[in-house]
């Protein structure tokens, strides 16, 4: 979507948003970020991973996500909640892991900028399949993200082997976005 | 800012469309009370029907009086005034919005309860649905109209048969309609699919004058077998009128636009950007004043009475046109390229002929000893009609009425009234329901008038 053009589309679309105005409405924006994602960025194989080594793989690098526009221009985010499950097929070996999924604002890298991704911890164990889910409260800050136009996000995937090697695939199964706000037009 | 105040503004406008004006409320507290009929008992029924003024007057309170509405919902506002000024922290649009869905002359008593429901907007890559909630019934599947004719009551001189007149005449009128794939999208919450064009259609109309009026009315078929002379007692009689209008032009300003935007092969994809388009004419008079425009138009009306059965039909502004001497037009658009908003002069000082809404009622009224029964179906400015029925008895100085009409919404809305009187001056009281603003619940309201007899 090219910059500055959905000052239209808000004005025809979201004529809808900007009534939660005339009364005590709230907005709430829901946002699969995971269907931003293409089958490659939500999976990776990772090790052999030798005993006793920490290893790391990047699910997502750094990619821009096109969001919904203009809606940081009409609302005050009041929360913002966060749903991620991600599947872990472990193959071989024990070890614990952590998935790290980073948000930043538009232009910038959020491996660096993002210093506190959202935590997914497991513990693998061999020849089993662990499902790992995380729902957080997010601050205002992160909120703010999801109703910019953009946002940038990356997935990475730090493992620990115990009893080598550590091997299998991960698939990051939900990543969802749930922000509430209240109209901003006019206060 | 700048984003915000495009938005304000596409939220005021569109606001603006849905809310339906104080299209169906009638002022008189007797006539409210009774649903809004029509009827031949109130003067300023004259102004709907102008065969009206021809009707004789009786000496039976109930069948002629003078009404003059109380502005309680004036002092309302006047008490408690919303904030004007835009840059005031207590500035609300919305409050002011509401505005235009009052009338001066009924007190809020019960406001509409305000739509509660969130609304829900679900993106994905490929997928966005608004779910309104409640306030998709703000965008009805025929589209939204409103519009109102702001008039003085006619100051009119002269006999029931020759007068004369002037007054304020001034319209305001908005049609919006949505392309049925929008339209399903923001009433039914419809994903929006790709590759889909998403349109609105919009004509909004404003102009004011000053009518200078002559008119007639007389009996074509004089009383028949009238009781007394009075024909609502029975036998027949047949009442006719015209009332021409000299319209001298204040102000105008017109808006015909299109606006859509399509989707391309993924909704918020990059590759396939959505585009938008919009293309809008605004002509407007570049300064307004008293005779900008010159016109002309006509009220018509006839009333027959036959055996206590009352048939009415008025016809206002048939024809009615004001020729504006110096308008411009302009041309709004939106540049894709440079992402920029476009005006572009189309012509200056060009003629342009204007007209006003023609609007009507029929009624009919049949009248036994102890009661009058009525319905009236009136055709406002916005080219809707408005239903109405309603009765009225008397017992002693104390009337007992109660009516129906059709509001907004389509909603049936339920009056009830009473008073007293006392020698040849009384007090009239309505209690009506409506659904105006940006709500389709049920208010309530109060109107009082003084009648004189």
């Amino acid at each position: 979507m090219r910059p500055g053009k959905p000052l239209a589309l808000l004005a025809a679309l979201t004529l809808a948003l900007a009534l939660i105005g005339c009364g005590d409405h709230s907005l709430i924006l829901r946002v699969d970020l995971l269907s931003f994602l293409t089958y490659a960025e939500t999976h990776a194989h990772y090790g052999p991973i030798p005993n006793g080594v920490t290893d790391s793989v990047t699910v997502t690098s750094s990619r821009t996500i096109n969001l919904l526009p203009g809606i940081r221009d009409i609302t005050a985010v009041s929360s913002v909640s966060i749903d991620a499950v991600g599947t872990f097929v472990n193959t071989t070996g024990t070890g614990s892991g952590v998935v790290r999924i980073y948000v930043s604002a538009d232009g910038t890298d959020p491996f660096t900028t993002d210093t506190t991704p959202i935590v997914l911890p497991i513990t693998l164990a061999p020849a089993t399949t662990d499902s790992v889910a995380v729902t957080i409260s997010g601050d205002s800050e992160l909120a703010d993200l999801f109703v910019g136009k953009t946002a940038e996000i990356g997935i990475r995937l730090t493992l620990q082997a115990t009893t080598g090697p550590l091997e299998g695939d991960f698939a990051l199964t939900t990543l969802k976005a749930i922000v509430t706000a209240k109209q901003n037009v006019i206060n | 800012m700048r984003t915000r105040l495009v938005i304000l503004g596409a939220v005021g406008a569109t606001l603006l469309l849905a809310a339906p004006a104080a299209r169906a409320q009638v002022s008189d507290a007797r006539r409210l009370g009774m649903g809004g009929i029509l009827l031949s008992d109130d003067r300023q029924s004259a102004i709907q029907n102008v065969a009206y003024r021809a009707v004789p007057r009786t000496n039976d309170p109930t069948e002629s009086y003078k009404s003059i509405p109380l502005p309680l919902g004036l002092i309302q506002v006047l008490a408690d005034p919303p904030e004007f000024d835009p840059k005031n922290p207590n500035f609300n649009v919305f409050q002011t919005i509401s505005l235009i869905s009052r009338t001066p002359w009924t007190l809020q008593l019960i406001k509409p309860e305000e739509l509660s429901s969130d609304i829900i907007v679900d993106v994905g890559q490929d997928q966005l649905v608004v779910n309104l909630g409640d306030l998709q019934s703000l965008f009805p599947s025929g589209g939204s109209k409103i519009g109102t004719t702001l008039a003085t009551p006619n100051l009119e001189f002269g006999t029931a048969n020759i007068f004369g007149g002037v007054r304020p005449q001034s319209e305001a009128r908005n049609s919006l309609n949505l392309d049925p794939t929008l339209q399903a999208a923001l009433a039914e919450a419809a994903p929006f699919s790709p590759n889909t064009i998403y349109g609105a259609d919009d004509d909004a109309q404003a102009q004011a004058a000053l009518a200078f009026m002559l008119g007639g009315a007389l009996p074509l078929l004089p009383p028949t077998d009238a009781p007394d002379g009075n024909p609502r007692k029975g036998g027949k009689a047949i009442y006719g009128g015209m009332r021409a209008k000299y319209l001298r032009g204040i102000a105008l300003w017109r808006a015909q636009g299109h606006a859509q935007f399509a989707t391309g092969d993924t909704i918020f994809g990059s590759s396939t950007p959505i585009e938008t388009q919009y293309d809008i004419d605004v002509r407007q008079t570049p300064n307004p004043g008293f005779g900008e425009g010159n016109g002309f138009g006509a009220d018509a009306g006839v009333v027959f009475f036959v055996d206590r059965l009352e048939v009415g039909l008025g016809v206002n502004d048939i024809a009615a046109t004001i020729d504006w001497k110096d308008t411009n037009l302009d041309n709004f658009t939106y540049d894709s390229v440079n992402n920029v908003n476009v005006k572009t002069p189309v012509s200056r000082g060009e003629s342009y002929k204007s007209r006003f809404p023609t609007t009507g009622s029929f009624n009919m009224v049949y009248r036994t000893k102890t009661i009058t029964f009525g319905g009236t179906l009136d055709l406002t400015a916005n080219q809707l009609w408005i239903p109405r029925v309603g009765m009225e008895t008397w017992l002693g100085p104390t009337p007992l009425r109660g009516g129906l009409y059709v509001g907004a919404y389509s909603r049936l809305q339920f009056t009830a009234g009473s008073g007293f009187k006392i020698g040849k001056m009384g007090l009239d009281l309505a209690l009506a329901t409506h659904s105006r603003g940006l709500t389709d619940k049920r208010g309530l309201e109060l109107a009082a008038s003084l009648a004189i007899y």
